[in-house]
């Protein structure tokens, strides 16, 4: 075990190819199946370049996929030397332990970009939101070189906020329709996000849960430690519509800008 | 039939007794301890008809497979390199369009090329029986028509992928 896992990242360190992208999902696999070699892993390959770790998370069906996609294809057009990776998470049945694992269907106009690597992930019965092998997953894209890596939790309710462990920034996607301004003031979601964005911003409501939101990050529901906010003050919210092709750039603009700043 | 096979395999009466992270039923032997079986289903080329695709993928999902869907019209470069950066034990394509031959086989063709052709290849669709024996000489291990029962298909695939037939 030991012998593979250092052949696998012999090979993962060397060119890049064919070859180096089977031999880092093959490493994902282990890692996913065994994640406790992850220390084993960040012990023979120290040196692995920072990356920056953002998570996407928000109710199921406010868009997370579709979102995650555009920003990927934002990322890209803003430097098209850099390689990306995305974690995509989605549960696993309680009753059978298998999966459909269907965020990567939203990104397949990527599939064949080489520097963009997807791994799709099944919670495996781990609550939380995300799944025990998204660490070694994250270690491996690191070691590929990838700069950014997307983590694309399930869709969560409002105690699923493991991706804040796992995050440098957390983005938090909601939609219109989802509930109003008491739900709002709920724990969990509201205290882990850096940004939260409106999605879907084309349809009725949206405006709404925009105001309803930054009042809320205005009094102080927001993070504790450090509130998700722009340099100017107000509160981190943007309107997007993921299917419109809205706001993405300025929802990269603002991650590219706390990478800067020294997030980690 | 999908929750009468589920009973079978033990998933139904004790499923809610099972403590969630130790839920291997036993299905597959994983070539990995702790593994499971993972599989990508898709369709290439430029048919839509997609309802098959998706019963194929939730019948394995109920026997416990990890199914990764790839949806309709797609390429097979963009199939294969999916395969391979989720480390799939099989691909699963569904044709309905008649070109099955040319795309089964360029898919076969990119995973050797890229090293891959450890990757177990079945198919779905309406595929007359004389390309299916054209198709088997080309590497696919298995190919099911319309109206194949959900056991069959699963205990098919199950069988393909005990690791004692699988390359090292």
């Amino acid at each position: 075990m030991t012998q593979q896992l250092e052949d696998l990242v012999d090979v993962v360190r060397g060119p890049v190819g064919p070859e180096q992208v089977r031999a880092a999902a093959r490493l994902m696999s282990l890692l996913e199946d065994d994640p406790d070699q992850v220390h084993r892993l960040r012990r023979i390959a120290a040196d692995t370049r920072p990356a920056l770790v953002v998570g996407v998370t928000g109710p199921p069906g406010a868009g997370k996929s579709t979102l995650t996609d555009a920003l990927v294809t934002c990322a890209r057009k803003r430097d098209k030397a850099r390689r990306i990776g995305v974690i995509a998470v989605d549960p696993s049945s309680p009753f059978s332990g298998g999966a459909v694992l269907g965020d990567r269907v939203r990104m397949m106009r990527h599939a064949t970009d080489e520097s963009i690597f997807i791994r799709s992930l099944a919670t495996r019965g781990h609550l939380g939101g995300v799944s025990r092998g998204a660490r070694g997953v994250i270690a491996v894209m690191r070691l590929l070189g990838c700069e950014i890596i997307l983590v694309e939790t399930v869709g969560v309710g409002q105690s699923e906020i493991e991706v804040a462990q796992l995050a440098d920034i957390v983005v938090i996607v909601l939609a219109p329709g989802q509930g109003d301004g008491v739900q709002l003031l709920k724990a969990g979601l509201m205290e882990i996000g850096d940004l939260f964005i409106v999605n879907k911003a084309d349809r009725d409501g949206a405006g709404l849960l925009n105001r309803q939101l930054t009042s809320a990050l205005q009094m102080g529901l927001g993070k504790r430690a450090t509130p998700g906010h722009f340099p100017s003050g107000a509160p981190a919210v943007l309107m997007a519509s993921a299917t419109e092709q809205q706001g993405i750039d300025e929802i990269m603009g603002y991650l590219e800008q706390r990478a800067e700043a020294g997030v980690s | 039939m999908i929750s009468q096979s589920n009973h079978e395999q033990g998933a139904g009466a004790d499923a809610a007794t099972r403590p969630r992270e130790s839920r291997a039923l036993g299905l597959v032997q994983h070539k990995r301890p702790g593994g499971r079986p993972r599989i990508l289903i898709g369709k290439p080329g430029l048919d839509g008809h997609d309802r098959g695709a998706k019963y194929v993928a939730h019948i394995l999902r109920d026997a416990g497979f990890e199914v990764i869907y790839t949806g309709i019209r797609r390429t097979p470069e963009q199939i294969v390199s999916s395969a391979i950066q989720e480390d799939v034990d099989a691909i699963g394509l569904s044709l309905l369009s008649g070109a099955h031959n040319l795309l089964f086989a360029k898919v076969i063709e990119l995973l050797r090329q890229q090293g891959a052709d450890d990757i177990v290849v079945f198919g779905g669709g309406t595929i007359p029986d004389a390309d299916q024996i054209a198709l088997k000489q080309l590497g696919v291990a298995a190919v099911f028509t319309p109206g194949t029962p959900a056991q069959t298909i699963v205990e098919t695939i199950q069988q393909l992928l005990i690791p004692a037939k699988c390359s090292a």
